[in-house]
């Protein structure tokens, strides 16, 4: 029995054979997407990524705003600057 | 001003690591240049507390508290 697929034309099925080809490339190298798959920006991340990224970053931000509060707040109770 | 767009976007612009390394080595380098300014003066070395300041540098500073 015949499991051949009938192409339409030879630039049909190189177009097939080509695009299976990049997305058996996609799937080894590339955990499964290319980038056109998702939005792509210039630094590699996609929106989601970024989103997740921004999650951890703005943990550290106001970690880091916080102490350095405590620390203004307990040098303004030492010493007040501005002549106060 | 209305943001049309999340601002973790900013992250599919500029690269994350790139970005914590820079600000990392920024914010340390600020930070330790201010510890040495606050420690070279008359009225916020923390260490050896504060001491008279040089008389011409005793003007222009508001009157300490101890």
């Amino acid at each position: 029995m015949c499991q051949c697929t009938h192409w339409e034309s030879d630039e049909e099925r190189r177009n097939t054979v080509f695009i299976t080809e990049l997305r058996q490339i996609a799937n080894y190298y590339m955990g499964g997407k290319t980038m056109s798959d998702e939005n792509v920006g210039m630094s590699g991340l996609t929106g989601s990524e970024a989103s997740e990224f921004m999650k951890s970053y703005e943990k550290g931000m106001w970690t880091f705003v916080a102490i350095a509060s405590a620390a203004h707040i307990a040098v303004w109770k030492w010493q007040p600057w501005f002549g106060m | 001003m209305i943001l049309t767009q999340p601002f973790s976007r900013i992250w599919t612009i500029f690269d994350p690591r790139r970005v914590l390394v820079a600000q990392g080595v920024f914010l340390f380098s600020v930070a330790v240049l201010i510890h040495f300014v606050l420690l070279s003066s008359a009225k916020y070395n923390w260490i050896d507390g504060p001491y008279a300041a040089p008389a011409a540098m005793a003007e222009a500073l508001p009157p300490s508290r101890q």
